[in-house]
């Protein structure tokens, strides 16, 4: 009687190790999983980002070329008839004495 | 007992069975355990290549004129693919060839690279399915590309550096490429690793040129228009700013030939007349001339050596100044033949000639200047008028420099500074002088004698309304044979030092063949009116404007030894009363008006009290006055008075608050 229940204690031992080390084991997987997961998005995010900066770069390269004196000047003279002012009529204004 | 033996056999088949487990595993573990961990990290982990970041470049300014763009490149193994419509569907998208997109879904093939580079937005579907490969690369922009593309130069597709700055400078600017190690699942599918075993790439220096973009694109295109209303084959433009030898823009166009190189540095000319003033100069610091010495210039004809010169506008005689004044070939051998043929030799050497600037850019001519011993009997004359002698037009840009500045000629700067990625500065360019030649009053005296090439001798083309400009034109034969020059092959070229009085410019305008004309007065000076009148115009054109509004105040009254005031105020287009310029602190100019706006009726002078100097400058202005205003806060009053009709056109005085 007494053999037995050493034994069984011993069974809910090596069933508790068990235990222990499929919780441990779930742990491990499930905090890879969730690293991977995280990885992958931090992945796809940086992949987004550079498309944004790369976007980002193509418009501003867009917008200074769009607005660059090659660009404008032929424009507004044809379409606006607008021309370059010569040195008498512009007018220059100095800057205040206080102004840094 | 034969059940025993049975169950032992069992065991023991089992105990060795556990042996060879554990004697392969240590085989495995100890003795192969590197091989095995090579292969698995080859199977789970890639290294990627990271590049770096090229150095951007920026203008004077801070504009930027190459940055960059990260884009994909892509690979196809058709093998992999699984949904072979979908990718070709993709490919077809993104623009690809049909041949590519063909190839890229024939299962026969291996490997396919797709030519070109795209955009990650528009190729991330793509690059997200099976078999398809995306590696990162970046690509340069640049902005505005045809302004400045001769001076920066370009990258290829491979991101090899071909020309222009980004060729000299790609040490700098190319940086170092980095790697970063890449997990991989059964499906192939990429994670970052969590090894942290990646090497960032580490972003090239950044670049700040000397350039000036807004003035780059005002001459690119002032040429470009010269070049085709003259009919010339080709052309140049230089602007320096001679107090510190700062290139502010180099344009060159060359008719029916592509946009390599950059002439202005790398093609020398013979520069005719635009020598002369730099002779003049030689002659008075060696104190073998004066201003006002006169030479008989043979009324218009002289033979010497067997070679008969010619002048444009014949006289009997001709002082140093008149000789500049009206380009007087004549005059200038006369004068030149005071030096001796190493003092002449060494004029043009001191001012760089023959030598390369060390401007950082691949490709710099030295010119052509040959040493005494190689000279014949003609050269010292040929010399004197521009001939036997090759210049860049950088180099005679730097030369003039010397007279602009008071005496000191510059090494001629491209690079103003530049930093590495976290800020460091690496390089800013100082003034630096190569040798003194003139003294102060000497660069005076051959500025006032350029003016009045441009007041009245042989380039009033060039003259502006209100500023004084000192200058020299050249015509020069061009293409030179055994038998002589072709015939009909000209150079017109023009040098302009503005403003006169102190300039921030010195601006170099040379045209190639010009058809409609083939003098420089003609032909170049008015470019650089036109290049000069935009730069006036525009907001940034790296113009001191202080400097400028105190010049435009001083030029017309300083200057009395070459246009008279009486002179001056019969210009049609001639400054309006600009009196008590001494004490008045500030002038401002205002439109010169057309005869119809004179003729309009006269209006009451508009209030302006109490507002900001502009906003009360432009309601005058706009009231049809011209202003004359001093201080620099809030309007305070005007004469006459506000309600005071006056003549539209007429001057009214404002005082602002100091």
């Amino acid at each position: 009687m007494a053999k037995r229940r050493v034994a069984a204690r011993g069974r809910a031992w090596v069933a508790l190790a068990l235990f222990g080390f499929v919780l441990i084991a779930a742990g491990v997987i499930w905090r890879r999983t969730a690293g991977i997961a995280r990885s992958s998005e931090i992945r796809a995010l940086e992949q987004r980002r550079v498309q944004l900066e790369s976007e980002r770069a193509q418009l501003e390269s867009d917008v200074r070329n769009l607005s660059s004196r090659s660009v404008l000047a032929p424009l507004v003279e044809r379409r606006l008839d607008m021309r370059v002012p010569n040195d008498s009529q512009v007018v220059i204004l100095p800057r205040p004495r206080s102004a840094p | 007992m034969f059940r025993q033996s049975r169950i032992t056999l069992i065991h023991l088949s089992l105990v060795l069975f556990a042996g060879a487990i554990v004697v392969r595993a240590a085989q495995v573990q100890l003795f192969q355990s590197k091989q095995w961990a090579q292969r698995a990290a080859q199977q789970h982990f890639a290294s990627t290549r990271l590049p770096a970041s090229r150095g951007p470049i920026y203008d004077v300014s801070g504009a930027p004129l190459a940055m960059n763009r990260q884009m994909l490149r892509l690979s196809i193994s058709p093998r992999e693919v699984k949904d072979r419509r979908a990718v070709a569907r993709a490919l077809t998208r993104l623009g690809v060839p049909a041949q590519f997109v063909s190839r890229a879904t024939d299962a026969r093939r291996a490997w396919v690279d797709i030519p070109g580079t795209f955009a990650p937005g528009s190729a991330s579907d793509l690059a997200a399915m099976r078999g398809v490969y995306a590696r990162p690369t970046v690509d340069r922009v640049y902005t505005p590309r045809e302004a400045t593309r001769r001076i920066v130069g370009w990258v290829d597709d491979t991101g090899t550096a071909r020309a222009g700055l980004e060729l000299a400078l790609d040490s700098l600017l190319r940086g170092i490429d980095g790697h970063a190690v890449i997990a991989r699942d059964s499906r192939g599918r990429r994670f970052d690793s969590p090894a942290d075993s990646d090497v960032a790439a580490e972003s090239g220096d950044a670049v700040q040129l000397t350039i000036n973009q807004e003035l780059q694109e005002i001459s690119v295109r002032a040429l470009s228009d010269a070049i085709d209303k003259m009919g010339a084959t080709g052309g140049d433009i230089v602007i320096l700013d001679p107090q510190d030898g700062e290139i502010r823009a180099m344009a060159s166009d060359r008719v029916g030939q592509p946009s390599f190189g950059n002439p202005a540095i790398s093609e020398p000319f013979e520069p005719g007349s635009t020598l002369k003033p730099l002779f003049a100069a030689g002659l008075l610091q060696h104190g073998l001339a004066r201003a006002t010495d006169v030479v008989n210039t043979e009324n218009g004809a002289y033979t010497i050596e067997g070679r008969t010169i010619h002048d444009e506008h014949p006289a009997p005689h001709l002082s140093l100044a008149q000789v500049i004044e009206y380009s007087s070939n004549i005059g200038m051998v006369k004068f030149v033949s005071r030096l001796t043929p190493r003092q002449e030799f060494e004029t043009l050497r001191d001012y760089g000639f023959g030598m390369p600037t060390g401007v950082p850019y691949p490709g710099e001519a030295s010119g052509i200047l040959y040493p005494p011993s190689d000279w014949s009997k003609q050269s010292p004359a040929s010399m004197a008028i521009g001939y036997e002698v090759a210049v860049t037009p950088l180099q005679l840009a730097a030369a003039y420099g010397a007279i602009a500045n008071g005496g000191d000629l510059l090494e001629p700067a491209l690079i103003k500074e530049i930093r590495s990625r976290d800020g460091t500065v690496l390089y800013h360019h100082d003034r630096r002088v190569v040798r003194h030649l003139l003294s102060p009053q000497v660069a005076s005296t051959v500025r006032r004698m350029m003016v009045g090439v441009v007041e009245g001798g042989t380039s009033t083309e060039a003259q502006l309304a209100r500023f004084t400009l000192a200058g020299k034109s050249g015509t020069a034969r061009r293409g030179a044979t055994k038998r002589g020059y072709r015939t009909g092959d000209y150079t017109a070229s023009f040098v302009g030092l503005f403003p006169a009085d102190k300039p921030l410019y010195v601006i170099i305008v040379k045209l190639d063949n010009p058809k409609a004309t083939i003098f420089g007065g003609k032909a170049a000076a008015p470019v650089s009116k036109i290049v000069l009148q935009a730069a006036i115009a525009s907001r940034d054109a790296a113009l001191d404007r202080s400097a400028l509004a105190s010049s435009e105040s001083l030029s017309k009254v300083e200057d009395t030894t070459v246009a008279s005031a009486g002179e001056v105020a019969s210009r049609p287009d001639a400054a309006p009363d600009t009196e008590s310029t001494a004490a008045a602190p500030v002038i401002v100019l205002l439109p010169a008006h057309t005869a119809a706006q004179r003729a309009l009726a006269p209006r009451a002078v508009p209030d302006v009290h109490g507002l900001p100097i502009r906003a009360a400058v432009y309601a005058l202005h706009h009231a049809g006055f011209r202003v004359q205003a001093s201080g620099a806060g809030t309007a305070q009053s005007t004469l006459p008075n506000a309600g005071v009709v006056a003549g539209a056109g007429s001057v009214v005085r404002l005082v602002a608050a100091p």
